[in-house]
């Protein structure tokens, strides 16, 4: 007799107060946090503070502040793209451009670079054949110059000797120039009302700067008006003020950062709905929410109905904090300057961490929903009568899949698809299919025979004992196959970077080929932490979508 | 009504699992398929709800065949038992015993009387174990459920395979017994599997005897034990068939009314004389008012002349039998009492009469009586 043993599955319900305790102290431990301000210590990536230039325009209420060295804006691109100037250069010239000084260096044989609006000519020495010149000199004049507006040809000069010629089909060569900047594009508020609907930075402005009236954002300017009654030394040295503190510092009370740091990964329709939200919503009012309803939660579901949708609401919103971590620029790069603290780059130029998750997640989530349609398919079918002969084989495939290293499919698939996004999911899938296909079918056969034989008997038509007995049984062997297999695939992704999929293994690779632990570590810390994640997410939809009649011991 | 004709179940190797089967089960009957292992009574029982195929020959389900139907359609019209059971783990006990009344899309209201109902009837209490899952309860109770669902629908027939084969002897004696008494109200066509000869006996009206697939004898269980058709069935009815028929009667039917008797207080003399008039060696004992047994007194202690306080000796229930158990029972207490007559008691405990070993040899050697003892028992 085992009728004693009634208990409910492992009890949600009683541990919810112990739920709303974590939220209650994560809470606290944001808002704590929060108060603080950090300084960012990568060097590349958030260099020095503002230094500005003041000038009194004369006869006007206008102070012009000129960005001599700083910072550029947080998620910005620092770049300015310019035309390359012409000239003839010879090696050695002090005033030669990057492009001609890249060339120079590219080839020791290099006589002489004519730079004109559209043509770069190159004269050479070495009794090198034409062709290779062309070839080897491609690359780093493609490197050097900002080419997306056009395309660039390289070509043997049929008139000169010796000489290649480059062209781009663009009005003229430019190319790119790192410069920090205070914003993206020019922002113009002639009066203080505009200013407080205007960017952060402006609202910044005005809130903090009483006789400001007017303001005119450049990458590189500020220009401000202020009232006539201001006394301007104090002025220009509170603005000076404020745009550094605006800037190089970052708060560690972020938003959702879900919301705000990567709206790109936002698919559209769910980025209607969440466009209120995104005007900050900082995180420790999340997680103070999260406290009311894990305890309104608790308060209606006091007897320990494992609801699905209870689950679901933690797990999303455990995901929601964890993301928003995630996403918290300032906070990777205050862990990892305390772990290398003489490193000089700590988080990648390339993106946000968060932008590397969510590449990443894209990843494992595309190539999951392959697997597990995939996998559930084949696992039904080669449990059912007629097709129970492929049994064999698919184990075989499967499992071929598997032995066969994740670096090589990438490398076979790479040719044939070509680099990018398709190759590494199709690894991933070859990788991962292998633990849904064997628990499918191995939860399916712990079936009883007699357990299908009677429900047959009853008279249920194949699909609804598929459906009714074979999968509800079978489902907790099922769910441990695809929580196996999407952990593995999480790590198995990071590979993904050598075929350009993009994802966390970006910063890996580039740590390993740059020898910046940092960067490494940048890479695998969300990673491993996003393994975990999804392991204890699956764990409790394991528990949730596994019938209760099961869980009893017998 | 259901009828096998000339049904024949040959696999592609060849081989006749079935061979040749005619048999005719009347409705209200329980027909036992019996047989050694391979003998074909489980495919025979199988190709009835189409489980599996016939290959030649017909099958009518109330002058039917029953491969006129889809196959679900017709399963659903028929109760199936296994002995594994086969309840859904992930179902609730209620949710089990409503899977086919949802098959056939009942209301909700209607199931749930339904499946309370039969959960009462088969002695599993709904409020207690309706909202339970399979693995909370005990083998038993789990097969008294399995009996309840296959009972669902009330389907007209129904479809037993060895449906308490899994649990312990004494579980499955009281199991026997309620189910017989369900099939008193419910009054089902059931085709009934099993390898247990005294199972067979005990719960079938009609006994088929199964051998290679060929129908060896079909006969009521008292014919069965009595005029065995050969070698082969009284082999597998077993050496103790007089034993197993007396099983089939009644103490009730076999007993003599007239036993020696005393009432309490009667002198040695009047004990003696008792037991001279019965030619007896024992005499029982009996309350003068009530009638009720109190105990016996022996011949050689009677004889020895201590006082009949002495004499008596004071254990009612342990030498009677009651008026309702078998005569095989009241066999067993004549072995272990040295008594020529075993005394039976009512409900009561009233001495009603004995039963004696001439007795018993009488009736098994006499046929026809077990047929109509067992009628009567039945009812």
């Amino acid at each position: 007799m085992s009728q004693a043993k009634t208990a409910p599955a492992p009890g949600f319900g009683q541990r919810l107060p112990y739920i709303a305790l974590f939220w209650l102290l994560t809470t606290l431990l944001i808002y704590a946090v929060g108060q603080q301000t950090v300084t960012l210590h990568d060097q590349e990536k958030f260099i020095g503070d503002f230094d500005f230039a003041v000038e009194q325009v004369e006869g006007e209420n206008r102070l012009i502040f000129s960005l001599t060295a700083g910072t550029f804006l947080y998620g910005v691109t620092p770049e300015v793209i310019l035309p390359v100037p012409t000239g003839r250069f010879s090696r050695g010239d002090e005033n030669a451009p990057q492009v001609a000084d890249v060339l120079f260096d590219a080839l020791d044989s290099i006589r002489e670079i004519t730079i004109e609006a559209r043509t770069i000519t190159v004269v050479y020495d070495s009794d090198m054949e034409a062709e290779q010149v062309r070839s080897r000199l491609r690359r780093p004049v493609n490197n050097a110059v900002a080419n997306d507006r056009g395309t660039i040809t390289a070509e043997v000069s049929q008139a000169a000797e010796k000489t290649i010629e480059f062209s781009t089909s663009d009005d003229r060569f430019r190319y790119a120039q790192y410069q920090p900047a205070l914003v993206e594009s020019i922002e113009e508020y002639d009066s203080r009302t505009a200013a407080e609907a205007g960017s952060d930075l402006a609202r910044f402005i005005v809130a903090e700067s009483r006789p400001v009236e007017s303001l005119r954002l450049e990458p590189t300017r500020l220009v401000v008006g202020y009232a006539e009654s201001a006394a301007l030394e104090p002025l220009a040295r509170n603005l000076r003020e404020i745009l550094n503190d605006f800037h190089p510092r970052a708060s560690l009370a972020p938003d959702l950062w879900l919301l705000t740091a990567a709206p790109e990964i936002i698919p559209p329709l769910l980025a209607i709905a969440v466009e209120p939200l995104k005007t900050g919503v900082p995180l420790f009012l999340f997680t103070l929410l999260m406290v009311a309803v894990e305890g309104g939660i608790f308060f209606v579901a006091r007897e320990g109905k494992n609801s699905l949708l209870i689950h679901l609401v933690h797990i999303a919103s455990v995901f929601l904090l964890f993301w928003s971590i995630l996403g918290h620029e300032p906070l990777w790069d205050a862990i990892l300057h305390a772990i290398f603290p003489t490193s000089a780059q700590l988080v990648h130029p390339q993106g946000t961490v968060i932008v590397f998750a969510a590449q990443h997640l894209e990843l494992v989530l595309t190539s999951s929903i392959y697997i597990i349609s995939t996998g559930l398919f084949l696992g039904v079918m080669v449990t059912r009568e007629n097709f129970r002969e492929f049994l064999p084989l698919v184990n075989n495939v499967v499992n071929g899949g598997q032995t066969v290293p994740t670096l090589a499919i990438v490398a076979i698939m790479a040719p044939i698809i070509g680099l990018g996004f398709m190759p590494a999911v199709v690894a991933l899938i070859a990788y991962g299919l292998l633990p849904v296909v064997r628990n499918t079918i191995a939860g399916i056969e712990s079936v009883s025979v007699s357990i299908v034989d009677s429900a047959r008997g009853m008279g249920m038509t194949s699909q609804q004992i598929l459906l009714r007995t074979e999968f509800p049984i079978a489902s907790r062997i099922i769910m441990a196959g695809i929580r196996t297999s999407m952990v593995i695939n999480i790590g198995t992704a990071t590979l993904g970077a050598f075929v350009g999929s993009g994802g966390l293994g970006i910063p890996i690779a580039s740590g390993l080929s740059m020898t910046v632990d940092a960067f490494i570590l940048l890479g695998a810390i969300p990673a491993a932490l996003l393994a975990i994640l999804t392991d204890y997410v699956l764990g409790r939809l394991e528990v949730v979508l596994t019938p209760r009649g099961l869980l009893i011991e017998t | 009504m259901i009828e096998f004709k000339d049904v024949i179940k040959e696999y592609p190797n060849g081989f006749r699992a079935v061979d040749n089967l005619n048999l005719t089960v009347h409705d209200g009957e329980i027909c036992v398929l019996i047989g050694p292992s391979g003998c074909g009574k489980t495919t025979a029982l199988r190709m009835v709800n189409r489980l599996i195929d016939v290959t030649r020959g017909e099958i009518l389900i109330d002058g039917q065949p029953n491969d006129e139907f889809e196959p679900e359609i017709l399963r659903r019209q028929i109760g199936y038992a296994i002995q594994q059971i086969g309840l859904l783990p992930h179902m609730t006990i209620r949710d089990n015993v409503a899977i086919v009344p949802r098959l056939l899309d009942w209301d909700e209201d209607r199931i749930r009387q339904r499946v309370d109902l039969l959960l009462d009837m088969v002695g599993i209490d709904p409020s207690i174990h309706g909202d339970k899952y399979p693995r909370q309860l005990s083998g038993g109770q789990q097969q008294r459920v399995g009996v309840a669902r296959a009972l669902g629908a009330d389907p007209p027939l129904m479809l037993m395979d060895e449906p308490f084969g899994a649990v312990d002897p004494i579980t499955r004696a009281i199991l026997q017994e309620e189910f017989l008494q369900i099939q008193q109200e419910v009054s089902k066509t059931i085709i009934f599997v099993t390898h247990d000869i005294d199972e067979a006996i005990y719960m079938g009206d009609r006994i088929a005897l199964l051998r290679a697939g060929r129908l060896v004898q079909y006969d009521s269980p008292d014919d069965l034990l009595a005029k065995p058709r050969d070698d082969f069935v009284r082999e597998f009815v077993g050496a103790d068939r007089s034993l197993k028929r007396l099983h089939l009667i009644s103490v009730k039917d076999s007993m003599i009314n007239n036993v020696p008797r005393c009432a309490q207080g009667a002198s040695l003399d009047e004990l003696a004389q008792c037991m001279d008039e019965h030619r007896a060696n024992n005499v029982f004992i009996i309350d003068e008012n009530s009638g009720k047994l109190l105990g016996w007194a022996e011949r050689s202690a009677v004889e020895s002349g201590a006082a009949p306080e002495e004499v008596i000796n004071y254990a009612p229930t342990s030498i009677a039998v009651a008026e309702d158990a078998t005569a095989r029972e009241a066999l067993s207490v004549l072995l272990s009492h040295s008594f020529d007559l075993t005394p039976v008691i009512d409900a009561n405990g009233i001495l009603t009469g004995g039963v004696s070993i001439q007795r018993l040899q009488d009736l098994v050697e006499a046929p026809g009586i077990h047929a109509a003892a067992q009628r009567e028992r039945g009812q």
